[in-house]
């Protein structure tokens, strides 16, 4: 139990008993359990005193804050009430309050409130809060944010609550509300399912550099919410599927949790209202007349001494209408329906936290368990099956409970990482923009250039892979243009091959309507038989690129672009003409560079010797033995393995071969591999290719030869690019190694 | 689910034929229009139940462009079974069949059972090969016929069944010779009542024996 003493003093006009005062349910705001609250609400209150925590009523208000913050918490029970029982009715309640009646109270006051409550919120002793107390010192940036919280510090910062500071508390709301509205950003960005790769990234670099650093301190928080309040929408869909087990309503609907990170809890609550429909519903106004009802006519079991506490709910939830009827925007409710979800959850850590000391002091009732009054046409239920209820419904709570911390665990250590990681790209890209770049561009490459301790100093910062913004840009100067192709070239071939995208679209067409038979339609599309073929085979692989992004597929983005870049280069190379495997390449390119540049890289790169070999198939066993000789030198044991096994690398990885890993690893590793490509050439491929074997090479040794096959051509989706990098690290080609290439190429 | 053998199948054709959405029907029971392509070689497997025997297939699905061809030609090797697949919606991939069976006669065992497939049956008003002239090459050729839809199942699982059973009808004809590894056939060993017939001449120490 929290040994912290409140006192409690109303401004409200009614008197309030001591008796009631002194209820345990008021005990401990901070830790106020919902149970504890429904509890008494029925039982008549008989503790006097409490050994640890203790209210006493001063009428004469002085300090209206305190009270705002336990009007608040209260308001939050009753809301997490509504919740637990019917989700929808909770969510609906935050939708309502957003269009709901004017009221006298001033934002201000409102704001206070929600002040002194995350200020209690957000005190070491709930658990998870306290880890959200960012101290972030930007305290006057106020990203977006449409509510403004005005924190008084001498009002604020109460004695009472010794360890959190107005300072906090304010970065904290700061943090809320302007999350809902970057959140809102990024769900549009994740149609695109691009969420871990460029385009987010550089949403963020667009802020200019000199904010980054600010930029950082935000999304510290940012991303501590959004990964917090994935948490609380997966509570709420564990607390929503234990509801419907116990009440026996239709099959659960099942939801993944391993969603990513893009998909937001804003997406999964709207999940949430849409598919728990079926349940009895409460809006706002509903339950403000129930309460009334209550109030006057106390038909119902729970109302006996209820008055006052609902007297308080009403105002508070009041004042909240206020605040969001003030604040029309949608953003604002987004992020100030955030804000409840952060607290609900907060209320849930704390009630969980002491169930337990409760079940001594008080006795509960099921309606304690469940806010809502029982219909009326119901019979009341027995003692025995309340405290059955009961006890599933606390165990139900900490089963809950301890899932979402172990989820809390892995998500904070998965954002942590994150961070870490973005905050060293925000650094590498300023060096790489201010430090190396221009240099390049002035001696016109990276290996004109003559300062090699700069270039020393950039390769060693190439390993952590590029910056997305400059990726492009670098790949481009890495990769030259040898073949000199210009401009002017371009734009010929692209008009040919518009044309004759045109011409095959029309026949397809006709082919379709039955207007043309086969023959005629062949002769139609005569011009070259083989650029027909391929245009055809390229139009049937874009759309089978990269399906998982929705970018190259039909009306994605860049569908058209990797069409046309396809088409330039069979009419580029005819000789070659489009293989498989292409495709993937070019849309690496499409992702980072525009089309005149992606061609120029793509031509450029599929004539280095190594693509020769491969998109020609002319002679492409060389590249295997090789690849066989380095696993044999650097993985001797799974050689010996895959030599009894017979297993050879042209079954396996060709796919890496043919498409620089692009078809085989997550987007956001093959992007790194190819950085450390570009820079370090032919050899990094086979250096990633035993990498990644040597990462599985014990489990591989255990398997015969279709499974490791299965395996090694569907690679396990947890593969990340830190382990993989350290990996690579290992293995180090020697010199020999690297002559080896020399000599095959 | 326990199974007396490990068949190896291989499922070739031209490209877009539907080779992989083939595999993807029979292992996952599911159609998806949009994949990735294959370049090489992708894998799956199923255990089905053939003349009361559980049998393994585990199934080599192969990239079908025509360049593709001779790297495919080396996963040939000890394979039991062939899907040989057309598009009946496009003349040329049923064209180009003579060279698949040329390609296969000449890189793989004698005894492979192959299977003629004509897929995209559900697409029959586009049809540009007729039933009876995959019937009439699946003769000349001996091979098995049949006609499937990836996209709505049809025949699928037939397909592959009716392969694993003629290829259980060679074993127990004795027409494998089972103790060679290319054969493609491999004798699960952990099965305790084998069929008497291989259990006889098998090598306990080894997966495969006859």
């Amino acid at each position: 139990m929290i040994s912290t003493t409140f006192e409690y003093r109303s401004h409200s006009s009614e008197r309030l008993s001591p008796s009631k005062i002194h209820d345990p349910s008021l005990r401990s705001t901070r830790s106020a359990c919902a149970i504890h609250i429904k509890s008494t609400i029925s039982s008549t209150p008989t503790t006097t005193s409490s050994s640890s925590s203790s209210f006493s009523l001063d009428n004469e208000t002085k300090n209206e804050n305190i009270i705002c913050s336990s009007l608040s918490t209260h308001q939050t029970n009753l809301e997490y009430f509504r919740k637990s029982n019917s989700l929808d009715s909770g969510y609906k309640t935050l939708s309502a309050t957003s269009h709901g009646t004017s009221h006298t109270d001033t934002i201000d006051e409102e704001s206070e409130r929600i002040n002194s409550f995350l200020q209690i919120a957000s005190s070491p002793s709930s658990c998870s809060s306290s880890s959200y107390a960012v101290s972030n010192t930007n305290n006057n940036q106020k990203i977006n944010s449409k509510i403004e919280f005005i924190v008084d510090d001498e009002d604020d910062v109460d004695d009472k609550q010794p360890s959190v500071s107005g300072k906090d508390s304010k970065s904290n709301t700061d943090g809320l509300s302007s999350s809902g509205e970057r959140r809102s950003r990024r769900n549009s960005l994740s149609n695109y399912s691009v969420s871990n790769y460029s385009v987010l990234l550089n949403e963020f670099y667009c802020i200019s550099s000199d904010q980054i650093n600010q930029t950082i301190n935000d999304e510290k928080i940012i991303k501590k919410k959004s990964g917090f309040a994935n948490t609380v929408a997966t509570f709420f869909l564990s607390k929503k599927k234990e509801d419907e087990q116990q009440l026996s309503i239709t099959p659960t609907k099942k939801f993944n949790r391993s969603r990513s990170v893009s998909e937001t809890s804003l997406e999964r609550t709207t999940i949430n209202q849409d598919s728990i429909e079926p349940k009895p519903t409460l809006s706002a106004e509903s339950i403000d007349e129930q309460t009334d009802n209550e109030g006057k006519s106390k038909k119902l079991p729970t109302t006996t001494t209820y008055t006052i506490p609902l007297k308080t709910e009403k105002i508070s939830t009041q004042s909240l209408l206020t605040t969001s009827s003030t604040n029309n925007n949608q953003q604002t409710s987004l992020s100030h329906s955030f804000s409840w979800l952060h607290r609900l959850s907060n209320r849930f850590n704390s009630s969980t936290l002491t169930t337990r000391t409760t079940t001594v002091t008080a006795k509960t009732s099921s309606t304690g368990l469940i806010f809502e009054n029982r219909p009326i046409n119901l019979p009341p239920k027995s003692d025995e099956e309340t405290q059955k209820h009961h006890v599933e419904y606390q165990k139900m709570c900490l089963e809950a409970k301890r899932a979402q911390q172990l989820f809390d665990e892995k998500e904070e250590q998965r954002q942590r990482l994150k961070l870490k990681r973005e905050e060293f790209v925000s650094k590498s890209l300023k060096i790489w923009t201010h430090d190396i770049l221009p240099y390049w561009d002035k001696y016109g490459g990276i290996h004109n250039c003559p300062d090699l301790t700069l270039n020393s100093k950039a390769y060693k910062l190439w390993w952590h892979g590029l910056p997305p913004r400059i990726r492009g840009k670098v790949w481009k100067m890495a990769i030259g243009n040898e073949l000199g192709l210009t401009y002017e070239l371009f734009t010929q071939l692209e008009q040919m091959a518009r044309e004759k995208l045109e011409e095959t679209k029309q026949a397809e067409d006709a082919r379709s309507n039955h207007s043309l038979s086969p023959q005629l339609q062949r002769t139609f599309s005569h011009s070259s038989e083989t650029t027909s073929t391929y245009i055809e085979l390229i139009q049937l692989d874009v759309s089978r690129t990269f399906p998982q992004l929705g970018l190259f597929q039909n009306h994605g983005p860049y569908h058209e672009y990797l069409q046309l870049l396809l088409c330039i280069y069979v009419y580029l190379c005819p000789e070659v003409g489009y293989v498989q495997g292409q495709a993937f390449l070019a849309a690496m390119f499409l992702l980072n560079l525009d089309l005149f540049d992606s061609f120029i890289c793509f031509s450029n790169l599929l004539h280095r010797p190594y693509f020769q070999t491969f998109y020609r198939f002319n002679n492409i066993d060389k590249y295997l033995q090789l690849f066989k000789q380095l696993l044999d030198y650097h993985l001797p044991k799974l050689s010996a393995h895959f030599i009894q096994m017979s297993i050879e690398p042209n079954c396996f990885a060709l796919d890496w071969f043919f498409t620089i890993f692009s078809k085989s690893l997550p987007l956001d590793v093959v992007s790194r591999i190819w950085d450390l490509f570009f820079r370090d050439g032919d050899a990094f491929i086979f250096r990633t290719g035993i990498a990644i074997l040597s990462l599985y090479e014990e489990r591989l040794c255990q398997l015969d030869t279709f499974h490791c096959l299965q395996f090694l051509t569907r690679l396990p989706d947890d593969l990340n690019a830190t382990t993989l990098f350290k990996a690579i690290d290992k293995i180090n080609f020697d010199h020999t190694n690297c002559e080896l290439f020399y000599l095959i190429a | 689910m326990d199974y007396a053998y490990v068949f190896k199948y291989i499922i070739i054709g031209d490209i877009n034929v539907g080779k992989s959405c083939l595999l993807l029907q029979f292992t996952d029971k599911r159609f998806q229009s949009a994949h990735d392509c294959t370049i090489g070689v992708e894998f799956g497997s199923r255990i089905v139940n053939v003349a009361e025997k559980g049998v393994k297939l585990q199934i080599w699905d192969t990239a079908g462009q025509e360049q593709f061809r001779s790297i495919i030609r080396s996963y040939y090797r000890g394979a039991a079974g062939a899907l040989l697949v057309y598009d009946i919606t496009k003349r040329t991939t049923f064209d180009h069949l003579t060279m698949w069976i040329n390609d296969l006669r000449n890189y793989s065992t004698s005894n492979m059972v192959i299977v003629l497939i004509g897929n995209k049956c559900d697409l029959s008003d586009r049809r540009e090969v007729q039933k009876e002239e995959g019937e009439a090459f699946a003769r000349d050729h001996g091979l098995i016929f049949i006609e499937t839809s990836a996209k709505t199942a049809v025949n699928v699982e037939d397909a592959f069944i009716k392969t694993a059973r003629e290829i259980c009808n060679k074993i127990d004809d004795g027409v494998f010779d089972l103790t060679n590894e290319m054969c493609g056939i491999k004798i699960h060993h952990k099965l305790p009542n084998e069929n008497p017939n291989t259990r006889r001449n098998s090598n306990p120490n080894q997966t495969s024996g006859c």
